[in-house]
């Protein structure tokens, strides 16, 4: 039996919802799809995520991976029907518009709040970039002399979407009546998810960390290049020595790199020697030399790569899944096995 | 006080940042968290940036430790003793939730990985959150979170148009901090389902995998035949100028433009015409003329997008403004990791600091494994536990 099998959810979005949110939104109602719940999406929040996706992402694929598993509901014709459209799911993922659509604070039942800054914010414009930016992520990505960097992909949406799953699951666990405060709705910030994540920064500046400052090739991590692409160069203090010797260059045992301060002191120059050596291997050679001396490996895949690794296949990450007009395409699965088993994600739903 | 784990006892073997943070998320949404360390291998993020010895507790545990571990009780055990074996077990008679984040095979060869523990106690839900997952051929391989970015498509799809992928780095590990939420997620579904079943379950979490959810619909785009997605630098399609500008403050300033937005803005910065390259001249341009404030304050003024890029130290100012819940002090003042979210509008406070190792090893024997403390004190005498004296 799937974890969330007899729960309905319903996602509802207001008319003004910003794209973002609507990511985050459709991001945790795919989490709980794959768990089995009954997730419905309005029609026209259907149809305009298909429309979003070339002018967000400027190809096809977010309707896709986001609306897998879900069922379309035909529109409430009114804020009173879709109050009790609300009223009769179990919990219900929704944005702050619909708050405003529906002129309403407090909802029928369990459900979470997507938002950029939380309640008292809402009114401020945002997007993904600006909520990066004061969550000091984006100071620690990219070159120290140039404009900071962003996190590919939609990482402020769907880490919020995933705030928005867990928060929900949390209040499905909550028993009611018992606990009539689980009505009022759970506000998610997408901004405060992605501070959390970067906790590090903040935390650490009690302790004489600098807040976090990105530091491009003089990062004692980093990309390198290799004849057929990139690797992470990516060590401990104690995986050294191994890495020297698959270096093997005279220039390692000038007296600056004897020692850790010294390599992190001269990290650029380090990530230039390896790389010296690592052009003249590929990401597949240079993946066997790290693993037989039991070093961190992190060739950069493309994303055609990451669906066809081998790893990724035997373990069925990607499962061919259908869409109601009969196409199948690869869609990645759950990141978990639940008793030794992916959650398939269910069929795709049809575009009215 | 909305409690979702109320009732939940969960033993934690998390280690470091995955484990132990997702453990510290159990705790906060009200499970009863009992850390478990052994005598011979504590807990490796004590170690890290242990020198700061102004900001310790007085047993000694760094701010980031703290952080993952606070409002847990601690215990400390040799699981490689059969009698160490033999008090877990019967702790775990008790508890409902299992979390580790050991190498891959750890467990196993202590005749403890989850199918293990599933038939000693059936109901029990065991959560497993390795780097590569529990099967496939890169499963006993060392990773961190940057190498999971390079394998995972994050790197491949970050960086500048006129770079190479670029990683994060060791100091947001962004995979570790993300699972820890999924992770969570995870077990309130099993709880749930317990709850309505009885049914345990074992949970194989992986952050490689995750890292990969979380670009789910570009790897979709990539099989559906679209346009191979390229690194653009701050660019999307969505924004026809997103991109960080220096103010004349030397700040930068994150500005997100819509289509709809851009003749407007195109006012604003006096562009030429309000083309996506004319207007991000313009606009860097004027902004470079303005302080960030008001820079800020004018695109916000027009329904734009535009925040100034913080660092640690001032989103450290923020509380009540940027957060409320993402941080929490200690009882010593010193800030430590909250949570991402807050169901209970009750704040959530730290009522007990990281434990010290083995620091509740005597009563959480004695009150949960019924352990005598004659029995515990032979048995620490052996190495088998770890107790203040």
């Amino acid at each position: 039996m799937k974890p969330l099998e007899g729960i309905s959810i319903i996602e509802a979005y207001g008319s003004d919802c910003p794209p973002a949110l609507h990511l985050a939104g459709a991001f945790a109602g795919r989490i709980l799809a794959d768990l089995g719940a009954r997730v419905s999406i309005a029609a026209s929040d259907g149809r305009r995520l298909h429309s979003m996706e070339q002018s967000i992402n400027g190809t096809r694929g977010l309707f896709t991976f986001l609306q897998a598993g879900k069922i379309v509901r035909p529109d409430a014709d009114n804020p009173a029907d879709t109050r009790g459209e609300l009223a009769e799911a179990h919990a219900a993922i929704i944005d702050h518009s619909l708050l405003d659509d529906l002129n309403a604070e407090k909802l029928p039942g369990p459900s979470v709040v997507v938002s950029f800054f939380g309640r008292d914010m809402r009114q401020v414009p945002a997007s993904e970039f600006t909520v990066l930016a004061l969550s000091g992520i984006l100071n620690l990505v990219g070159d120290p002399t140039r404009e900071p960097l962003r996190l590919g992909g939609h990482q402020v949406a769907y880490a919020a979407g995933l705030s928005a799953a867990t928060a929900l699951l949390g209040l499905l666990c909550v028993d009611r009546p018992a606990e009539p405060a689980s009505q009022e709705p759970v506000w998610i910030s997408a901004l405060e998810t992605m501070i959390w994540t970067n906790w590090k920064s903040v935390v650490g500046v009690e302790i004489g960390g600098d807040g976090g400052k990105r530091q491009g090739d003089a990062a004692e991590w980093q990309v390198v290049r290799c004849s057929d692409g990139w690797i992470a160069l990516v060590y401990q203090e104690a995986d050294w020595q191994r890495l020297r010797s698959l270096i093997e260059d005279p220039r390692l045992d000038e007296p600056r790199f004897a020692t850790g301060a010294g390599r992190r002191s001269n990290a650029a120059e380090l990530a230039r020697i390896a790389e010296d050596r690592f052009r003249s291997f590929t990401r597949a050679q240079l993946r066997s030399e790290f693993l037989a001396r039991g070093l961190p490996c992190g060739p950069v895949w493309s994303l055609d790569e990451v669906v066809d690794d081998r790893h990724n296949v035997e373990r069925e990450v990607f499962s061919m899944s259908a869409s109601a007009d009969g196409s199948t395409i690869p869609l990645i699965t759950l990141p978990a096995s639940w008793d030794g088993k992916r959650l398939q994600p269910g069929l795709i739903p049809a575009i009215d | 006080m909305l409690k979702p784990l109320a009732g939940c006892r969960v033993l934690d073997l998390g280690i470091i940042t995955a484990g132990a943070a997702t453990s510290a998320l159990l705790s906060d949404l009200g499970a009863e968290v009992i850390k478990i360390e052994s005598p011979t291998y504590h807990d490796p993020f004590r170690a890290w940036a242990s020198d700061e010895a102004s900001l310790r507790t007085p047993e000694g545990s760094p701010p980031f430790f703290r952080s993952n571990n606070r409002n847990k009780v601690g215990i400390s055990i040799d699981l490689k003793q059969p009698a160490g074996r033999s008090a877990f077990l019967r702790l775990l008679a008790g508890a409902d939730v299992v979390v580790e984040n050991f190498r891959r095979g750890v467990m196993e060869r202590l005749g403890l990985g989850p199918e293990d523990l599933q038939v000693i106690k059936p109901d029990v839900i065991a959560l497993s959150i390795s780097s590569q997952g529990a099967t496939g051929p890169d499963a006993p391989q060392v990773s961190y979170g940057s190498t999971l970015e390079a394998v995972g498509g994050q790197a491949y799809v970050t960086g500048y148009e006129d770079g190479p992928p670029v990683i994060s780095g060791r100091d947001l590990n962004y995979p570790d901090q993300i699972v820890a939420i999924f992770a969570t997620s995870m077990v309130l579904a099993a709880w749930l389902r317990r709850k309505r079943t009885g049914l345990g379950a074992i949970i194989d979490v992986s952050q490689r995998d995750l890292t990969s959810f979380m670009l789910g619909d570009l790897l979709a785009a990539g099989k559906a035949g679209s346009e191979p997605v390229l690194r653009k630098g701050n660019a999307e399609p969505a924004y026809p100028l997103q991109d960080c500008f220096r103010a004349a403050d030397g700040e930068w300033i994150a500005v997100s433009v819509t289509h709809e937005q851009c003749a407007t803005v195109a006012e604003l910065v006096a562009a030429p015409d309000a083309g996506s390259r004319p207007l991000t001249a313009a606009a860097r341009t004027w902004i470079s003329q303005q302080s960030s404030e008001n820079g800020i304050a004018a695109f916000r003024g027009i329904g734009v997008a535009c925040s100034r890029v913080l660092d640690g130290k001032e989103i450290l100012k923020g509380k009540g403004t940027l957060w409320d819940h993402a941080f929490i002090s200690g009882a010593d003042g010193v800030l430590l990791k909250g949570a991402p979210f807050a169901i209970d509008r009750d704040p959530l406070t730290i009522n007990r600091d990281a434990p010290a190792p083995g620091a509740d090893t005597r009563t959480v024997l004695e009150g949960m494994a019924g352990y005598s403390q004659t029995e515990i004190e032979t048995l620490r005498n052996a190495g088998v536990f770890e107790a203040p004296n």
